[in-house]
This record gives C-alpha cells, structure tokens and sequence, in this order.
C-alpha cells in the first residue's frame, strides 16, 4: 500500500475549498466533496498507519501523528463526513446559498480531521477553532428565526470555550515547557489550567450545563450537518478530554466527582427534556446529550479508579463509534422520511431507522449493548459510594435512550411529507445504515472482552415500550393534546425587548436666562481642550503611580541637583 | 559606506515629498509613477538592509547640530522591524490611495504629505538617539495633520484641531521629558539594555518624572487611556489616511517610542528597580479593556475599528511592561501583527465604503454577497483581531499571556481571555450581518472597484495568515521578534 502523507488528512478538504475559488471549476468541484474524507478514511484503515509528521515551520512548531485511539475517532469521522456530504449535496441541491453551506462544511470538516492528527498543542487548537467557527455558519444556514438564535447561542458558548481552552492551553505548556497536547496530562500542570482546558472541551461535548446550544443547534442546522454534528463534532470533544485529562495516573477524586455530577445530570435531563419535544431532530440532539454524558461518566470514573482506565478507554472508543453511526444514521433519516410518502415507503423507512435506534437503546445482540456492557464491566475497582449510584444510572441512562429512541420514530412517522426534499437524500443515508452494520467490525479497537446475555439485558426497552404504549393509550382515551415548550431551554425563556422608539426631537426652548440653562447646548463630544487635561491628568496620576511604592534604588541625591550633568 | 542604506532609505520618501508637492494635480501619471517607484525601491532597499543587519553590519550616519546634539540615523534590528512593516504596508496603501483618491481634489498636497509622512516613520525607526527621534516624531504630527483634514469638512477641520492639541501637547511632553535627561545624562543614544549607568542610583526621582513625561509624549500618538481621544475622531479622513494612523505610521511610532524608551534609553532593569513596569503595565491593561469595550456600542465600522485599535496597540506596551522575554516576543510580534491585521480592515472598510456606500455595521447586511472578496479579507482580519489561530493574532496572543506567566502575572491570562471574549462581540456580529443576512430589499449594485482598490486588502490578508501559520519560519515576524528580543535580555 502507498504511504500516506499524513498532513493530507486535514489538507484535502482546504485544497477543495481553494479550488472553489474558481467560478468554472465549481459544478465539477461540488460532486467532489464526499472524497474529500478519502484520504482520511484511508489514513485510518491503514496498516501500518501512516509515519507522524514533523512540520517545524508551521505555527508554533506542528506534529501530526496517527495513534489507534486517534485512528478509531478518525475511521468515523471520515465516514460520516463524507457521507453527509454527501447528502448535503443532494439535500441542498436547488439552495441559493449552497456554496456559502459547503465552503463552512469544508473548512468544518478539515478542522474536525486534523484535531484528530494533531499532536501539539496549537495545531489542535487551530484545528478545533476552525471546526468550531466554521460550524457556525452550519448552524445559521437556514437564516431564518430559530437560527439566529441557536447561531447566537452557539456562537456564544463556542467562544467561550474556546477562551478557556486557550487559557487552559497557555497555562499547561507554561507550568511543563511542553507544547506537545499530551503535556497537558503530565504532573507539575496546575489543575486550573486542565479545568479551563477541560471546560472548554466540555462545552464541544455537551455536558450539562454547558449544553444549551446542543439541542438548538442541531435542530437549525441542516440534517447533514446534525449528523456530523452530532456524530463526530461532539466526539471531539472527547477526544481532547481523553488526552488532556491525567487519566490512568493519581486518583483526583474531586475532579471525578465535579464530571460525574456533570454526567448524572445529563442522564436525568436528557430524557426529561427531550421527551417533551415536538421536533425529532430536537429528542435526537437530546439523546446526543444523554450518550455523551455516558462516556463522560466514564472519563469520571477512570479519574476516581485510575487502575480501570485501560479497559475503560476502549470501551469509550467503542460507545463514541456506536453512537456515531447511530446517531448519524437517524439525524441523515430524517430527510429520508421528508422524502418518502406515506404508505408503504415510509414504513420500510421507519423500520430501518428502527435499527440504529434500537442499537442505541442498547438491545442485546446489538452494537450499542456491546459497548454498555463494555462499559459496564469496565468500572471496577471504584471507591466506596460509587456503585450504590452508578448501576442505577446505568439502567436510567439506557431506559432515557430507549424513550427517547421511541418518540423521535413517533414524531417522525407522523411527518408531513416535503415535496422539496428530493428522493436521492435516501440514498447516502441507506448506505450509512449499511455501513453502520459493517463498520463496527471493521473499526480498529481492541481489548473489549466478549459477553453473555441475560434475560435482564432487555428490560429497559421492554420497560420503555410498555410506558409508551400505556402514554399513547392514555392519551388516546383521554383526548389530550400535547404542547411542546419553547425550545431553549432557560434560554428559551427570555425575549429581549425590542428597542425602544426614538423619541421625535423637540426643538430647544428659547434660552430665557443663563442660570437654568447651564448644560443645554454643551457638545457632549471631546474637544480640543480635553487632549492638555487628559495628558497632565496621565502624567499625575503616572507620577503619583510609580511615587507610591517607594524604590527599590536608594535615594541619595536631592532632585534639585539634577540640572547639572 | 555605512551610512548609505539608511539615508537612501529615508530619501525614498523624504527626497519625494517635495517633488510631489511641487507637481500640478494634473499630473497624475508622472505622480503615480513617482510614489509607486520610490515605495518599491524603498521595499528593495529595506530588504537590503534585513539581510545586512542579519549578518551584523552595523550602520551610521551623523550629522552634528550643535555641541552634544546631532542628528543620528542607524539601524539595529528594531530598526528593521519598523521599517519592514512601514515599508511594505506603505507600499500598499499607496496603491490604495492612488485607487482611492485619484478622482478627487489636492492630490499632489495628499501625495506630498503621505510621503512626509512615511519619511518621518522611517526617521523614528531609524532614530539613533532620543534628540533624532524627537525631531521626526514632531515632524510626523505635522505631517499628519493635512491628511486628516483632507477633505476639508468642518468635522475633518474640528478632528484635525483634536489631533493637534492632543499630539502637540504629548510632543511637549516628550521635548521637556528629553531636554531633561539630556541635561542629566547628557546624549541619550539609543543602546540594547539602556544608556543610564548609574544615574539611576543618584537621582532616581528625577528619573521617575522624566519616564512619566516621556511615556505621556509618546503615549498621545500610542492612544494609551486616557489620551487616546483624538484616535476614534480622526477615522473622518479617508480610508488611506486611517490605514496609515492606526497600522503603519502614527499609532506604531507611539508604541514604537514606548518600546525605545523602555528598551534602549532605560533598559528593562532600571524601569523595574525604579518600579515603572508595573504602572505602565496596569495602564496597558486598562486600555485593552477599556478601548474593547466602547468598540462594542460604535455603529459606525470606522469607529468600532478605531477603538478595537486603542485596545490592541496596547497588547505591544503590555508586551513591554511586563519585564518577561517571552511578554517582549508577543508585544514585538504584535506590532507586525496588529499592523497588517488592522491595515486589512480599514481597506475592506474603505472598499465597502466606496463600493457600496456602507460606512455603519448596521449597513453590512449581505456584504458576502454584494463584495465577497473584501469581506473575506475583513472575515480573516477580524478573526486574527480575536485571536483565532492559525491567524497571526493568536500568535502574540500566546506569547503574551505565557509571558504574563512568566512576569508572574497570572491575570493576563484573564485580561487576554476577557479581551477576545470583547473583540468576538464586536467583530462577529459584523461578520454574521455580512455572511448570513440578506441584502437589505432594493439596494442596487454599487460601482466594481479596480484593482487598486481589490489587491491590496487581499494581499495584508494572506499576510496575516502566513504570519500565523509560518510563524515559526525564519524571517517571519515572530522569528525577527525572537532575535531582537535576544539582543535585549540575554
């Protein structure tokens, strides 16, 4: 096999993109987008993989390298992307604004590859930097109200995060002299600057309460782009904790306990919130949070019980590429079903999405139960405390997923038809539920131990069937009409108010007597004047400044002496 | 043969000043043909230059006025940091200005004194004692003032009496503040690590007074809180004239000055034992937020850059305040790269303006349609504004807040995180209006722009990229910054 240059991987997309800068070239260019993952997906399957690569006169001195964590992330990523490509394609097809979507997609999507190659510490913050700016303009495509404000929130939230990282960043390679990101997990960083840094990954990853943005983003953006989105955006998130975090080193219990207060939270108000929504790609972002607090559980768990980090670590790759492929399968359905009439289409339709979500509510004989169970057994040696709570949430996390998984098909069964949907958008998603199948056994993890089912295994989705059977029949008797919330959340509940009306200028009254008009007709502007103040103001208040703590130089001349050279 | 590069370098532009002044207006070939030859040979000889002071040739060039006062040109690496940014973004805002304003009136006045104006630039970076640089940062004020009252509005006339009183009062400031130390310590040549000996032992009070006044001189021109009130007003001069207040000549020879002053008359130890770095450095930091956050309110795309431009000028004197090497490798990086960063958009701002008469961010709805290669350019100068890597404001940025570290100065990294949490809130919503909103209804296609006009904003753009991503290149500005730097503290 040819030996892949490594930079290609985030390198293609850009030189797609400064193609695009030829007005002729683009119908050709446009067809071209899917392969702009190939080389990706090529680095990833690659045995050996390809040689690291130093590129020393690049930012700050760069190095990409392809290790098999990162070549499990990258085999998904490079997937999904090119297959919602191709779908945004498709989907998009008669969009005035298609090429602004594709150039975002693009520069999206090389940030979202390269993050994955990247091993110091500014080639992976340009990489997520770009992702996440150019997301944005995934998110606001739409133009219309829900993503002006999804946009502002995501925008706000992703700056912020980006400001923590950059802090946490700046902070780490000070205390270690290290640029390499891997420096960031090594002793002598102050835990300040691991939390902004995991804060700011936090934010990518959803986890609450820094997930506000998550469920409004992903139902204004495009489907393809709440597939990719969801399915490996949020993963890189993951990604950045699983190598910043000192993970599988000292036992840092409070910090594992802060993370799984995040993760708990997240399983609790996953399903509590989503269960109310009334658009299927919003019970979907919803769900989104549910799973991504599950591996973050697990990220909590390795920092209380270092000892497990080994079988935890495959086991989180395992869950991320389940929830990738599941994930993306039902966000890049939903075009599928909005392309497919009523009848016979749209139950064969339904009846494949059921696939990927049953996977995800983690039904044995599945992908998804695989890597609970992974995950489940992998949680060992935990303090005294833990275990009283996590089987609990374990079982509520799965049974949220499955109640979730149920009324996200619910909602889509019932949607109307769109006659702009063209039917081809079913083409790319049938190829990734396909791929979905096949790809887990040809994704390279290793070191999950094989399992047994009991008959315990399918409670909660036989719990979580039966309660939505008994809600429908409730609600059917009982001729209720459900009202889904404004989305948002507590954001959501806020309206800023317009601004007020200019009030019409009077004209100044006529001056009567200097006394009560002292001010009226003074311009409120700087004048000539102010520029002499504000210098002799500087230079007092400069003086007084450096008078105020006495030097450190002794003072043995008097002042007045000084004329005389 | 020393002293030839320097003087041919300012002759470039100070030999031509009154050529130019001296054309009819209509001349308008032969005057196009003067500047863009004299800004490309300056170019050249700038290059020259780099390559000569890179290998250790030293240059010298004297001229004695009186008894202990002369005239001293050299070049020293600094030098070469100032005047490779000066040169080649003047070279570009010529072409501008040519595109800009060859249509209108007194072009051979404007030509004249942009001329000047370069000229007395190059004569402040070149300046081999505190008398020389007094002499042209004096004539740089002059030389200014017919730029911005150019068009000759009341509202120009009443900025440019602002400009003068501001600018002529810190000039004040400097002149008494160098009569002063030249009485103390008699020629005051500009060395790596200072010049004061022991005076700073005998009369440290007097010391004291004289950076205050100092600082004040040049803080004026640096748009240091609170003298920058002047700097948001003067943005009524054209596009040219803005580009080249705030990135290559008038702001960049404040913070130039504050550099000289504290590297080369002082030295970074005296400033320290005298406990000055910490003054100046909290007055910096007040100004990055305090600039950052009246840009947030300013409608008018001028304004709002204007006072982005009070906040970032002062990330180059917090580089100098902190007393840290890695503190001086972001704040001389951010010299070059604010320059090109806040030369890119002032020229997109002057295209929207003159393309499509969009002067208030309100305005900018759709300019990713309607303009699509200025708002690209102004998308990659504002991101770098932020902080954005790999652009090349990142780049100091980093440096900067490692060096606040290394000062032991944990709050900068707050005061950096807090400044681009400000410079997202200013600079996004113009970039969401322009890319994702759509045209305001009946707006008609305004004039296409030529390629004076096109060329020079996407060329600084693709400088601020390199500079981000080459920054460890040799011969990128981080890297020169890394070798003066050395010079100075090792």
């Amino acid at each position: 096999m040819i030996a892949l240059p490594l930079w290609l991987v985030p390198a293609a997309p850009l030189a797609l993109i400064l193609l695009f800068a030829l007005p002729q070239a683009r119908d050709a260019l446009r067809s071209l987008l899917p392969l702009a993952a190939l080389p990706a997906l090529l680095a990833a399957l690659a045995a050996p993989g390809p040689m690291p690569v130093q590129l020393d006169w690049l930012l700050l001195g760069a190095e990409f390298a392809l290790n098999d964590t990162g070549a499990a992330f990258l085999f998904f990523t490079a997937v999904l992307w090119g297959l919602a490509g191709w779908q945004a394609l498709r989907l998009l097809a008669d969009d005035p604004h298609r090429d602004r979507f594709l150039a975002c997609f693009l520069l999206a999507m090389s940030g979202n590859f390269g993050l994955l190659v990247a091993q110091d510490m500014a080639s992976f913050y340009s990489f997520f930097s770009m992702m996440s700016l150019a997301s944005w303009g995934l998110v606001l495509h739409g133009s219309g109200v829900a993503q002006r404000f999804a946009g502002k929130v995501y925008i706000a939230f992703a700056v912020v995060g980006e400001v923590a990282l950059f802090a946490g960043l700046a902070m780490g390679a000070f205390a270690t002299g290290d640029l390499a990101l891997s420096a960031m997990a090594a002793e002598g960083v102050p835990p300040l600057a691991v939390a902004l840094a995991a804060g700011g990954l936090l934010v990518k990853l959803g986890a609450v309460p820094l997930h506000l943005w998550l469920p409004l983003a992903h139902s204004a953006a495009p489907a393809p782009a709440s597939a990719v989105l969801s399915g490996a955006m949020l993963k890189a998130g993951l990604f950045g904790l699983m190598i910043v975090l000192p993970l599988g080193d000292a036992p840092w219990p409070a910090a594992a306990a802060a993370l799984a207060a995040m993760a708990l939270a997240g399983l609790v108000l996953a399903p509590a919130l989503g269960l109310v929504q009334g658009d299927p790609k919003s019970v979907l972002a919803y769900s989104s949070i549910g799973q991504m607090s599950l591996m973050a559980l697990g990220l909590a768990a390795a920092l209380a019980a270092p000892g497990s980090w080994t079988l935890i670590a495959p086991a989180l790759v395992l869950l991320a590429i389940l929830h990738a492929f599941a994930k993306a399968s039902l966000f890049l359905g939903v075009p599928a079903v909005w392309a497919s009439p009523r009848g016979a289409t749209r139950r064969a339709v339904l009846l494949t999405l059921a696939l990927p979500a049953l996977a995800l509510a983690g039904l044995p004989g599945t992908g998804g139960f695989f890597a609970k169970n992974a995950l489940k057994t992998a949680i060992v040696d935990l303090p005294q405390g833990w275990m009283l709570w996590l089987v609990p949430a374990l079982f509520l996390a799965s049974l949220g997923t499955a109640l979730l998984m149920i009324r996200a098909l619910l909602l889509l069964g019932s949607a109307k038809r769109k006659p702009s949907v063209p039917a081809d958008v079913l083409l790319p998603w049938f190829g990734l539920v396909l791929f979905s199948g096949v790809g887990l056994s040809l994704a390279p993890v290793n070191g999950v131990a094989p399992l047994s089912i009991k008959l315990s295994d399918f409670l909660p989705v036989v719990l979580a069937g039966t309660f939505a059977l008994l809600a429908l029949a409730l609600a059917r008797a009982a001729h209720l009409r459900f009202d889904p919330p404004t989305p948002g959340e507590i954001l959501g509940l806020f309206r800023r108010e317009p601004d007020p009306k200019p009030l019409p200028m009077l004209p100044p009254p006529p001056r009567r007597s200097r006394g009560l008009v002292l001010y009226r007709g003074r311009l409120r502007t700087t004048r000539p004047e102010q520029g002499s103040l504000a210098i002799l103001g500087m230079t007092a208040a400069l003086a007084l400044f450096a008078l105020l703590p006495t030097p450190t130089v002794e003072v043995t001349d008097h002042p007045s002496e000084i004329t005389s050279p | 043969m020393s002293f030839f590069l320097p003087l041919a370098i300012l002759m470039t532009s100070l030999g031509v000043a009154p050529v130019i002044l001296m054309m009819p207006d209509s001349a308008r070939r032969l005057r196009t043909g003067v500047n863009l030859a004299a800004a490309s040979l300056k170019v050249a000889l700038v290059a020259w230059l780099s390559y000569e002071v890179a290998h250790g040739t030293s240059f010298d060039l004297r001229h004695s006025i009186a008894q202990g006062l002369e005239l001293h040109l050299q070049a020293d690496a600094l030098s070469v940091l100032f005047l490779a940014l000066s040169s080649i973004l003047w070279l570009l805002t010529t072409i501008y200005a040519v595109g800009y304003l060859e249509g209108g009136t007194d072009r051979s006045r404007f030509f004249g004194f942009f001329s000047l104006c370069v000229a007395s630039t190059v004569g402040i970076a070149m300046a081999g004692n505190l008398f020389t640089f007094l002499v042209f940062f004096e004539l740089l004020t002059l030389a200014t003032w017919p730029l911005v009252v150019h068009r000759g509005t009341s509202e120009a006339h009443r900025a440019g009496r602002i400009y003068l009183a501001y600018t002529l009062g810190g000039g004040l400031a400097l002149t008494l503040g160098t009569i002063w130390l030249y009485a103390l310590a008699g020629e005051v040549a500009f060395e790596p690590r200072g010049v004061l000996g022991d005076i700073p032992e005998t009369s440290p009070l007097a010391l004291t007074a004289i950076f205050v006044l100092l600082i004040a001189g040049v803080g004026v021109k640096a748009a240091l809180v609170p003298l920058h009130g002047w700097l948001p007003l003067s943005m009524v001069a054209p596009a040219p004239v803005s580009a080249l207040l705030h990135a290559v000549a008038v702001v960049k020879a404040g913070a130039f000055g504050i550099m000289r002053i504290v590297y080369d008359v002082y030295g970074v130890e005296t400033v320290q034992a005298l406990g000055l770095a910490a003054p100046l450095a909290a007055l910096a930091a007040l100004t990055i937020l305090w600039g950052s956050f009246r840009a947030l309110t300013q409608d008018d795309l001028k304004k709002r850059l204007a006072y982005s431009t009070v906040s970032q000028v002062s990330y180059i004197t917090l580089g100098v305040a902190l007393i840290s090497p890695v503190a001086a490798i972001g704040g001389l990086a951010h010299l070059v790269h604010q320059g090109i960063m806040k030369i890119t958009l002032f020229l997109a701002a002057g295209n929207f303006a003159e393309g499509e008469g969009v002067k208030t961010v309100r305005a900018m709805d759709g300019m990713g349609k309607r303009m699509p290669g200025a708002m690209l350019a102004f998308t990659v100068g504002a991101l770098g504004m932020i902080g954005i890597p790999p652009l090349a404001g990142f780049v100091s940025k980093w440096y900067l807040g490692a060096g606040g570290l290394d000062a032991g100065q944990p709050m900068v990294i707050a005061l950096l995180a807090g400044s681009s949490l400000l410079n997202a809130a200013y600079f996004l919503p113009i970039l969401y209006r322009g890319w994702f909103c759509a045209p305001p209804e009946g707006v008609t296609p305004g004039r296409r722009l030529g390629w004076m006009l096109a060329i020079p904003p996407a060329t600084t753009a693709t400088l601020v990229l390199a500079a981000g991503l080459l920054a460890s290149a040799p011969f990128s500005p981080l890297g020169w910054t890394r070798f003066i730097v050395s010079l100075e503290y090792l």
